[in-house]
Parts: C-alpha cells; sequence; structure tokens
C-alpha cells in the first residue's frame, strides 16, 4: 500500500494505517527529539508528543510533503517548544542536572562507543545545553542533523538570513566554551 | 587582510558560502597569522566534535512504539462512542443556560423595566403603595391582550405619602391634647382612593365620557395625559378628584364605560390623626390668647420682646396645623380616581368572526412580528439593566479560569 492510500485511511480514523506510516520515522523523531533536548527523559516525552499530535493532525497534512518531513517537523517544532518552555522557568546546566542525580545516556556505555567520545559527547552536549534555543537548534540542525540552511529555515519558520546569522552566533558561543572545557579537560588529565 | 575582514571570510567557510579566491585569501592570511589559524582550526574541530554527536543517540525505549499506540488508540476510540464528551455536554450547557437567562430575565423584567423607563413618578408610586390603609384588589376578567400600566398611582400616592409624614409627625404630638369636635358624624374622616384599568376600541369616545362624567359629578380633572404605545395604541392616564358622596356613582358609572381590567380602591381611615391635628390646634390657640393677655401685663421691653417672639411661633404653628387640618378635609370631601385607559389590542379585534380567516391570519402574522420586535428590544433592555450585574461577574469568571488553567499547566509541568 503505498504512502498517500495510508495516509487517506489514517485521515479517516485508520489507526493501523497511521502505525504503518509512523512506524519507519519512529527512530528518525527519536533521534531528532534526543538531539535537541540534549536528554532521554525530554527526548521520550517530545517524541511521545510528536506521534500523539501527528495522530491528532494528520486531517490537516495536505499530503504536500513526504510524511517523514512533516512529522519530522512536528518533531522539531516539539522540542523547540519544550527547550523554550524550559529557558523561560529556569536555565539549569546539565551539570547541574548531573549533580542532582540526573544520569546522561552518553555515559551509558555502549557497545561501539569508547569511553573517551562517550566524555567528550557529553560535556559538548553539556555546552549546547548552556546555550539558548534560538542558538542551538539551528546550529544542532545544521551541524548533527545535517540540514540545509534553507530547510532549517523552512522548519522553523524564519528567514534563511536569521538562520545563518543564528549558527554563526551559536558556533562562537560554542567555541569559545568548548575551548575553554577543552583545555580545562586537558589540564585535568595531565 | 586584517584579523576582522579574515573572520568574514572564515564564517563563509564554515557555511559553505565561500569562493575559490576568497579561499585563497583565507589561507594567505592563516599563514602569516599563527592565531586566526588556530581559531580556523577549533572551529573545524569543534563541527568534528559536533558531527560525532549524530551517532551518539542511546537506543530508543523499547515500549515506545507500544506506549504512543495505546494512546493513539484510546484517543480514537473512546469508551462508548455515543456518548457525549464532558466539553461538548458543558457546551450545551452554558447555551441552555444562556438562552434561559436571556428569554426568562427578558419576560420576568420587561413590565417592571417597561415601567420604570416610562413613569418618572413610579418609583414614589410604589413606595406609595406600601403605606397605611385599607386596600382591597378586584382581580378582573381576564384580558390576554392588554398589558396593565398602573402608572395613574402616582397621583394619589404622592398625597398617601404626604399623609404618611404627617402621621410620623402625629406620633410625637402631645398626647395629652383632647378632641373637642362639634359633631360626632364629622369626626370620622376616611379617605378613599380608586386606582382603575380600563381597555376599550372606543378610545376617543370613552375618554371624552369619562371627562364629560366627572363634570357631572362636580368633580375636576387633577391631572391627564395621553400617549401611544410601542404598538401604536393609545393611552391615557387621568387623575379624578370626585366628592365623597359621587364615590360610588361615579365608579359605577365609569366601569359601564369600558371593561375594567384592574380595579383597586384604598379606603384611609385618618380620623385619629386629624383628632390630635385639631388638639393640637385648639391649645395653640388658647396659648395664643393667654399670650396676647400678657402682653398688656408685661413690665419692660425685654419681656414684651420675648412675648412677640412666642406669640409668633405659636400663629406659625396654628397656620400649619390648620393647613394639615384643610388639607385632610379636602381630601376627605374628596375622592381620587386615578384611570388607566387603554386601547384595546389587535388580537382582540382579530377574535372578530366578521373578519376572513385570511385575514385574521394576516393580522396574527402581523401581532407575532411585532411581539418578536418588542420581544427583542425588551431582551436588549434586559441586557442593558443586567450589563451592570453580568461586567463584574464576567470579570470574575475570566479571573476563576485563568487561574485554573495556569494551576492545571503548572501540575502538568
Amino acid at each position: 500500500m503505498d504512502e498517500r492510500t495510508l495516509i487517506h485511511r489514517a485521515q479517516k480514523g485508520d489507526t493501523g494505517a497511521f502505525e504503518q506510516l509512523a512506524l519507519p520515522c519512529e527512530q528518525m523523531v527519536w533521534r531528532v527529539c534526543y538531539q535537541l533536548t540534549g536528554n532521554q527523559e525530554d527526548a521520550e516525552d517530545c517524541a511521545q508528543s510528536t506521534m500523539i499530535k501527528a495522530w491528532k493532525r494528520i486531517g490537516q497534512f495536505s499530503g504536500s510533503s513526504a510524511f517523514s518531513s512533516w512529522i519530522y517537523r512536528i518533531a522539531v517544532t516539539t522540542s523547540t517548544d519544550l527547550l523554550r518552555s524550559r529557558s523561560r522557568e529556569n536555565t539549569v546546566s546539565l551539570t547541574d542536572l548531573t549533580e542532582s542525580g540526573f544520569d546522561p545516556p552518553s555515559r551509558l556505555p555502549g557497545p561501539e562507543e569508547s569511553i573517551l567520545h562517550a566524555d567528550r559527547d557529553r560535556r559538548l552536549r553539556e555546552a549546547l545545553a548552556r546555550l539558548s534555543p534560538e542558538h542551538r537548534v539551528p546550529l544542532i540542525l545544521f551541524c548533527v542533523e545535517d540540514k540545509k540552511y534553507a530547510e532549517i529555515a523552512s522548519l522553523l519558520g524564519i528567514a534563511e538570513g536569521t538562520v545563518k546569522s543564528r549558527i554563526a552566533r551559536a558556533r562562537h558561543l560554542l567555541r569559545r566554551e568548548w575551548t575553554e572545557d577543552t583545555a580545562q579537560e586537558g589540564r585535568t588529565s595531565i | 587582510m586584517t584579523c576582522e575582514a579574515y573572520r568574514e571570510l572564515l564564517e563563509k567557510e564554515l557555511s559553505g558560502e565561500i569562493t575559490e579566491s576568497e579561499r585563497a585569501d583565507l589561507l594567505a592570511h592563516e599563514a602569516a597569522c599563527p592565531a586566526c589559524r588556530e581559531e580556523h582550526a577549533q572551529y573545524l574541530q569543534l563541527d568534528r566534535d559536533l558531527s560525532h554527536l549524530a551517532s551518539s543517540v542511546p537506543p530508543m525505549p523499547e515500549d515506545f512504539h507500544r506506549r504512543y499506540m495505546e494512546k493513539i488508540s484510546e484517543e480514537s476510540h473512546p469508551k462508548g462512542k455515543l456518548r457525549l464528551s464532558l466539553p461538548r455536554i458543558g457546551r450545551a450547557l452554558a447555551a441552555a443556560a444562556c438562552a434561559i437567562f436571556l428569554i426568562g430575565g427578558t419576560l420576568m423584567t420587561r413590565d417592571t423595566l417597561h415601567r420604570r423607563l416610562r413613569s418618572s413618578d413610579y418609583s414614589l408610586a410604589q413606595e406609595a403603595a406600601s403605606g397605611n390603609g385599607l386596600r382591597k384588589t378586584i382581580s378582573a376578567p381576564a384580558q390576554e391582550t392588554v398589558m396593565t400600566f398602573s402608572t395613574a398611582d402616582a397621583g394619589a400616592g404622592v398625597y398617601e405619602m404626604a399623609y404618611m409624614a404627617e402621621e410620623a409627625e402625629m406620633d410625637t404630638a402631645d398626647e395629652d391634647d383632647v378632641y373637642t369636635g362639634d359633631d360626632a358624624e364629622s369626626h370620622i374622616k376616611l379617605i378613599r382612593n380608586a386606582s382603575l384599568t380600563l381597555s376599550t376600541t372606543d378610545f376617543s369616545q370613552v375618554l371624552s365620557s369619562l371627562q364629560e362624567l366627572c363634570k357631572t359629578c362636580n368633580g375636576y380633572i387633577s391631572w391627564q395625559s395621553e400617549y401611544e404605545n410601542y404598538s401604536g395604541l393609545k393611552r391615557a392616564n387621568l387623575t379624578l378628584r370626585i366628592p365623597q358622596e359621587k364615590y360610588d356613582d361615579f365608579l359605577s358609572r365609569t366601569q359601564a364605560l369600558a371593561q375594567v381590567v384592574r380595579r383597586e380602591e384604598t379606603t384611609e381611615d385618618r380620623t385619629a390623626s386629624y383628632r390630635d391635628t385639631a388638639a393640637r390646634l385648639e391649645s395653640q390657640k388658647a396659648l395664643l390668647e393667654r399670650l396676647n393677655a400678657l402682653v398688656s401685663e408685661a413690665g419692660d421691653l425685654k419681656d414684651l420682646l420675648e412675648l412677640q417672639s412666642q406669640i409668633s411661633d405659636t400663629q406659625y404653628r396654628i397656620d400649619s396645623l390648620t393647613s394639615q387640618l384643610k388639607g385632610t378635609d379636602d381630601l376627605v370631601q374628596y375622592a381620587t380616581f386615578s384611570i388607566t385607559l387603554e386601547e384595546a389590542t389587535r388580537q382582540t379585534e382579530a377574535a372578530n368572526p366578521s373578519l376572513t380567516l385570511g385575514e385574521r391570519l394576516m393580522r396574527a402574522l402581523q401581532y407575532g412580528l411585532e411581539n418578536l420586535g418588542d420581544f427583542l428590544s425588551d431582551m436588549l433592555l434586559f441586557l442593558a439593566a443586567a450589563l451592570p450585574f453580568l461586567l463584574p461577574l464576567a470579570l470574575l469568571v475570566v479571573i476563576i479560569v485563568l487561574w485554573a488553567r495556569r494551576r492545571a499547566s503548572r501540575r502538568k509541568d
């Protein structure tokens, strides 16, 4: 059954058709939610919300783009909204979270990850978490998710020029933090 | 090239928008500037580290698929499809409550609003209606087409209020004063008032007959007003003063002129208060005589001036009491008739069997449209009258809803 038929059936309330559409997108939704939120707990909330929102809004889906692109957009919006609400409430660094008992996923020993890489990724995510959502989201989409400027502009609903300037600014801020952090880490290890 | 210009080129390089010639300039500057070279290297390292994050994603939770599909199934198959959801019931109930409030409020308040908005004397008449006196109300035969207006009561109300004030004054008077009247019959002081609402199709004829009847009974018109109501029907309010002895005669003949929709009669016994006033008058007169006698015996100028002052005050009280007695005598001698004469509505005429069914249908339709218009205008009036209550209520509801939402969102977070 092709995607168009599945979408049509899902729009009529067929949950089985929606399941067939959503299943191939699950990993992608999970990945982008995790990349943007930076922790497993928030990523899980956002990914669940993304799927449920997609089901609720399937009636509004015109089919002009692929279903995966559409659901990707929902995942980005949901994650950005969560980051914004967190940012409004309180800005908490990952260091604070770690101290309060939060266990970053990158600490979990993965079979293909070396301990060294895991530690580097954890620190980098900490540094990213200190950026504002306006800077963090475009930078992750560009550098981690490998999206083009135009795609990011479309996903976030902002001008391409704004995307470029935000990414440049985010890079500048992150480099400063990251260089200091790396230098400090180097001194500590010596 | 300055380091500042270099950074612009570096930005282009990082975003992948640099040209070949610009890259050559960039590399040339880096060869000469170790700091900028280092900065470029840091950026490249950062990009590599960031791109490495793409592969450092923890595995998706095992129950991820099951959880969202369960939620979706619940959403798409709520318990009992035919059952109305709570928000839907709530909306229906809210709409029903609004409709009941609007229609019920309009029907319940339309008469009161009409009276209050059309007669400035209404509040006075209402207050007077709760005064002393013997009052009997006689219900007239049902007349579904005529709306009862009792603005004519206002005239009698003013009188009644004046006498209520007198009574209050009387209560404080000297209890030892004794009435020394002439004959026993004149002691009974009854003030009779009648309020009538009449309905007729021949408005002008009945109005002139009423005026003529008033003259025949040696009475007079104290107040008269005529106007047309919102349906184009005429209405007249009259206050007539009729000699006491002609009261029953006038009442029976008036009732014969048109259909009586409402009749209310009041008999007020003012005998006791009249006696008190008369006794106080006699007492003041005796005091005046005594004071006049003392004037001739006054020794010096100071005493004389004091006496003159007391004589003046006593004379003033005598005049006031005499005026009160005359006023009561006037009300006793002349009964007050407050009459509202209304032109009969078209529905009464529509019931006339001489009209064809088509004509009656047309008239019924016209009547219905007129009533609809009246009802809508009444509804507007009701809303305007209720606005001072509704606005604070609405404000309160908005505050509660905002508070509840905020609380709910906090809980959710």
